[in-house]
């Protein structure tokens, strides 16, 4: 598979919590302005996700990734780290929710990634993306 | 299914390398231990169950994607 500047080939080697089958996905950035992101599975045609990079929006956003993920996906260093969120606009885009629950962590250097299903019941799985883009979301709000 | 019943610090070994230990009973909360590699994922299944199907909801084709972002980006515009 061909890498270019601005789309990734990542690897999940788990595949995503329900898309366990689905390995490759590509991940590109739609404008230079935005904080949104595609993630494309590479291997159906039909299944695309739309990803926000939360540290665009918020400063607030935080979560402690557990050492055997840092393991799996060979992080040496937060330079090596993406971290995007899941959004679900299926309803509509005033609607539409952010999982922060399952942050979709990439190491960028080694083109690997896996959705991370954290215990942290603080972190919702369905927030209002209005609330991240207004700065509501995180500690101290 | 295998069904065992165990009482309090009693354990079950999984295969070579999984132990599962009932640490405390309280009422109907049981505390569970669980000593299992670090690459195998435990997670509570009401959870994982939850995000799979947020997942499946999240899914959209590419072409309903590129919309929903040039839609954010037109709003953003106009504010």
């Amino acid at each position: 598979m061909q890498q270019t500047k601005d789309q990734l080939n990542i690897f999940f080697e788990q595949g995503l919590p329900g898309f366990e089958s689905l390995r490759n996905f590509l991940v590109s950035r739609p404008f230079d302005n935005s904080p949104f992101y595609y993630l494309q599975s590479a291997e159906v045609d039909h299944i695309c996700f739309l990803l926000l990079n939360p540290f665009e929006i918020t400063q607030s956003y935080e979560f402690d990734l557990p050492v055997p993920v840092q393991e799996m996906l060979e992080i040496k260093a937060t330079s090596d780290i993406a971290v995007f969120n899941i959004v679900n606009a299926q309803k509509d885009l005033a609607n539409a929710t952010v999982n922060l629950q399952a942050p979709v962590v990439i190491n960028v250097n080694k083109s690997k990634g896996m959705q991370v299903v954290l215990n942290d019941p603080s972190l919702s799985i369905r927030e209002p993306l209005k609330n991240l883009l207004q700065g509501k979301v995180g500690r101290g709000c | 299914m295998l069904i065992l019943s165990r009482k309090k610090h009693e354990a079950i070994h999984i295969g070579d390398n999984i132990v599962i230990t009932v640490l405390d009973i309280s009422g109907d909360h049981i505390k569970i231990g669980i000593d299992a590699p670090k690459n195998i994922q435990i997670y509570r299944a009401e959870i994982l169950k939850a995000i799979q199907q947020e997942n499946k909801q999240a899914a959209l084709t590419k072409a309903a994607v590129q919309d929903l972002v040039k839609l954010m980006n037109h709003d953003k515009g106009e504010k």
